[in-house]
Formats: structure tokens, C-alpha cells, sequence
């Protein structure tokens, strides 16, 4: 055994008990941690000891030997620790990678996958120094400001419905902003997600093909939790959670789990039939519907014209004027949008 | 015909897997034939990665013709029968790079590795690394950036080798 599980241990029996200052005797006999002790050449006999390491990790443990510990706050930080005492998946995390600093939790992610990581897999960093969205734009990523995270999925078929994955996470972590109050975020089609209409949220979906043969996904996503302040460049446009409702701080690592548990329950669903179950609840959050848009699809090509909701295929519809039909966009981005004109 | 029209041809024809192009447009009439009289034959030497030279001609006529097809890459055979065809696994956007001003993942001559990134295809939002299946020289690459492709379009052709 090793020494970490001795450390998680001791987080679950005070997250369990912070209503109680925990006696040294207690925990050591009654939780089964003087065991533990017995089993881990490589922790220390020495329970204080074991109490500072978990300080160092951000937990504020009040107390000392003589009048036992109690658990003050959680750190700001979204640890190893922290996701293992959090997650409530059975399949999504199951493996996790969480770092202080890294380059991009996509590029690490996706060289993870060519190692052989497993379906479901976490990457999550405390802050990327070379965060990214689509190709290549940087994403900001400070330390602590948010919750930056990769998924490794392999989901073993190949289909053209696993472009509109991305709106599935977009929904998953929508629904569990929604759930923190008064907040009301938009799907930005294709991936980003609006609050107040600036960008909370963004998503990067990344697949690796060997040929014809798809090998892995990399969802990525990215979402400004407690951001303070954006550089001077990006205030226009982007927001975070507590720069949204006066400086408020969220728990990053039970946002993450909870959006991980909204994203696995509809995992499998979204493998066997596509986006048609989640439709209506993307639509309800659709924030380019009946505002004038311009999309570039690929190439110099530019087309303006007014977004007209999303099809099960995960589709922009765009009303161009002139045009008989609606033009169904499925790739490119939004280049500018406007007012919404009705 | 304009000027910039035809060198945009040009470049279409230099970076497609089409041998040769005629049009017509309001009376002109221009035949594009890439790699002269030598073309199909043996590909490149190794490490030439200049494009084939490209053969103009142009003449004023009067006379209807059917267009030339508008052929992609996917409708033309595989010029040497050793070249390994990779096609597109989707419906989506090509590109050669990462990002606009970034270095292209191979250009013609260039050696891979099995495994070695060939290109992004972006369907949806989906941004598609592919992969090349064999080692080998690219003795092709059949589209050009940002251009859309077909399930089953070629996008590269590679000679297999160490």
C-alpha cells in the first residue's frame, strides 16, 4: 500500500466528521488508520506528520494531537485527492491524471491515449500555460481561476454524430451551472457556452485517426469558475462564474463532478442515438437562435444570414436571404453575430 | 480572363491529383496540363518537392464544350500502383496545419512514420487528427488547405518504405 491511500483515507474521515474535532486516539483505532500505518513502509508512523502533508495540499485542518483535528475548508484546488473524494462516476475519472501546471490538458490527453490510456480517463490541471481552443487559439487558463479538464474517450465506432459531442459537455456543464443559482448560460453553437453574453465556457473536441481507423476522442473543456479578472484584451468577451455574481468563489472540483455525472449519464445514450435525446434542451439554451450571424464554413467562404436553431445532427440552420431552403452549417465558426432580430 | 483568375487554376490544378483542366468562361477557353508530356509517370525523386512544372495553354474560341468534370482527388485512380491512398474518413475541412500560420504536418517528399500526423480534417467541431497508417515518402497531397472533402476523398498519396 502506499502512502497516498493512507492521506485519502484521512481526508474521507474528516470530510465525514467537520462537525467534531477528531481525537488522535480515535482516528488511529476507531477509523483504522494506525492499520493503514502498519501496511505502508513508505507513510509516517507519525500522525501529525500525515496532518501537514494534507496542509501542504491546501486542507485547513484546525486542532493538534492533544485536542484532535477538524477540517476547516477544502482547498482551492482541484487535486488528485479532492477528485477521488468527489467523483461520483463509475466510469468517467475512473483513471485520473491531475496536474499543477500544464502545457494543455488536450496535447497531454491525446499523447496519454497513444500510450494506452483507458476510455474515460481525466486530465485536469490547477493551470495550462498553453491552453488552447480551436485551432490553436489560446484559451486562458490561470492557476486556480477554473476548471480545466480532459477526457480520453474511445468510443470504439466511428460517426459523423460524434461532431455534436461537444454539444453534449456544452449541456452537461450548463445544466450544472444552472444548478448553482441564478445563473442562465447559452450554447454558443458549436461549443462555446454564454453567460450574460460573454464567454463562460468553450469546449475542444479532438479525434485521432490512424487512417481510417478512429483511435480515441479528446474532450476537452474549459470553464472560468473563479477568474477575478480577465487581461484587458479579453474583458470584452469573456466571463467567469464569480465575476458574474459579485466575486463569489466556487468549489471547482464539485462543479467538475458534477458536470462529469451529467456528461456520463448521457454518455452512452448520445453513443446509441445521437443528440436527438438532448435536443430539446440544447435548443432551449441556443444562444445564436434569431440573431444575425456570420459563419465562415471553410476556406475564405463567408456566409451571413440569421441562425435559425440546431438540427439533431448537430447542425447550425441558417435563414440566408435569397435562399430557398435553410442552409444547414456543419463546420466552421461564428465570425461576428449580432442583435437577435426575430 | 483575369490574370489572377488563372494563376488561382493554376495552383487548384499544382495541388490537386487533376492532370488536367480545360474551362471555359465567356469565350476563353484554357487548358491546364500538368507535368507536360512526362505526366503519368514515375513519381518524383526522392526528396523533390517542388510541384511539377505546369503547361498553359490558352486560346479565344467561340466553340461549346462540355466542361471538363470538376473532379476531386477521389475520382481519379491512383496514378502509381505502389502508392498508398489515404482518403478521407469524413465529411469535413482539410487543413495542413495546425493553425493558419503554422508549418504544414508534411509536404511533398517529406518521409512519415507510421503514426505521423498527415493533415486535420474539422467536421462539426470535431477536429480530426490523421494519422498515416505506413512509412513511407508523400508523393502527393491531393487538396488544397481549407478546402472541403468527401468521405472517401484521397487527400494524400504515399510511397511505402523505410
Amino acid at each position: 500500500m502506499y502512502a497516498y491511500q493512507l492521506e485519502k483515507k484521512l481526508i474521507e474521515v474528516l470530510k465525514g466528521n467537520r462537525d467534531r474535532y477528531l481525537a488522535e486516539q480515535a482516528l488511529l483505532s476507531e477509523f483504522g488508520l494506525a492499520e493503514l500505518m502498519d501496511d505502508c513502509t513508505e507513510c509516517s508512523q507519525d500522525l501529525e506528520r500525515t496532518i501537514d502533508i494534507l496542509r501542504l495540499q491546501g486542507y485547513e485542518i484546525d486542532g493538534s494531537p492533544e485536542r484532535g483535528w477538524t477540517l476547516v475548508s477544502l482547498p482551492d484546488q482541484v487535486n488528485f485527492f479532492e477528485l477521488e473524494s468527489e467523483l461520483k462516476t463509475s466510469f468517467l475519472g475512473k483513471t485520473l491524471f491531475a496536474y499543477r501546471i500544464i502545457g494543455s490538458t488536450n496535447s497531454t490527453a491525446k499523447m496519454l491515449a497513444d500510450s494506452g490510456a483507458a476510455d474515460g480517463t481525466l486530465i485536469v490541471a490547477e493551470e495550462q500555460s498553453g491552453g488552447r481552443g480551436r485551432r490553436d487559439n489560446s484559451w486562458y487558463s490561470p492557476a486556480g481561476g477554473g476548471i480545466w479538464a480532459s477526457l480520453i474517450l474511445r468510443p470504439g465506432i466511428r460517426r459523423a454524430q460524434l461532431g455534436s459531442l461537444g454539444l453534449l459537455a456544452a449541456l452537461s456543464i450548463c445544466l450544472t451551472l444552472e444548478e448553482q443559482g441564478a445563473f442562465k448560460p447559452k450554447i454558443k453553437w458549436p461549443n462555446d457556452i454564454y453567460l450574460n453574453g460573454k464567454k463562460v465556457a468553450g469546449i475542444l473536441c479532438e479525434a485521432g485517426w490512424l487512417g481510417s481507423e478512429l483511435k480515441y476522442v479528446i474532450l476537452g473543456f474549459g470553464v472560468n469558475v473563479n477568474i477575478p479578472a480577465f487581461p484587458a484584451e479579453l474583458a470584452q468577451n469573456a466571463t467567469s462564474l464569480s465575476l458574474a455574481s459579485a466575486g463569489k468563489k466556487y468549489y471547482r472540483t464539485g462543479l467538475l463532478s458534477d458536470i462529469l455525472d451529467k456528461l456520463e449519464a448521457g454518455y452512452f445514450q448520445f453513443l446509441a442515438d445521437g443528440l436527438v435525446s438532448f435536443l430539446p434542451r440544447v435548443q432551449v439554451r441556443d444562444f445564436l437562435r434569431d440573431r444575425r450571424v456570420t459563419v465562415s464554413d471553410s476556406g475564405e467562404s463567408r456566409t451571413t444570414g440569421v441562425a435559425r436553431g440546431i438540427d439533431e445532427s448537430g447542425a447550425l440552420l441558417l435563414e440566408v436571404p435569397g435562399e430557398k431552403h435553410m442552409l444547414t452549417i456543419t463546420q466552421g465558426y461564428i465570425m461576428e453575430f449580432g442583435a437577435v432580430v426575430g | 480572363m483575369d490574370v489572377r483568375y488563372l494563376k488561382r487554376l493554376i495552383r487548384i490544378v499544382e495541388q490537386s491529383a487533376i492532370h488536367e483542366l480545360e474551362i471555359e468562361d465567356g469565350g476563353t477557353r484554357v487548358k491546364i496540363v500538368k507535368g507536360a508530356a512526362t505526366y503519368p509517370g514515375p513519381a518524383a525523386p526522392a526528396f523533390h518537392s517542388a510541384p511539377p512544372p505546369v503547361e498553359v495553354q490558352t486560346r479565344s474560341t467561340a466553340a461549346t464544350q462540355p466542361a471538363a468534370p470538376a473532379a476531386g482527388g477521389a475520382a481519379e485512380p491512383a496514378v502509381k500502383t505502389n502508392l498508398i491512398e489515404v482518403t478521407s474518413p469524413m465529411v469535413g475541412t482539410f487543413y495542413r496545419a495546425s493553425s493558419p500560420g503554422a508549418k504544414p504536418f508534411v509536404e511533398v517528399g517529406d518521409r512519415v512514420v507510421l503514426g505521423q500526423t498527415l493533415c486535420i480534417l474539422e467536421a462539426m467541431k470535431l477536429m480530426n487528427e490523421i494519422e498515416s497508417e505506413v512509412a513511407g515518402t508523400v508523393r502527393e497531397i491531393c487538396v488544397e488547405n481549407a478546402q472541403p472533402v468527401e468521405f472517401g476523398h484521397r487527400l494524400f498519396l504515399i510511397e511505402p518504405g523505410e
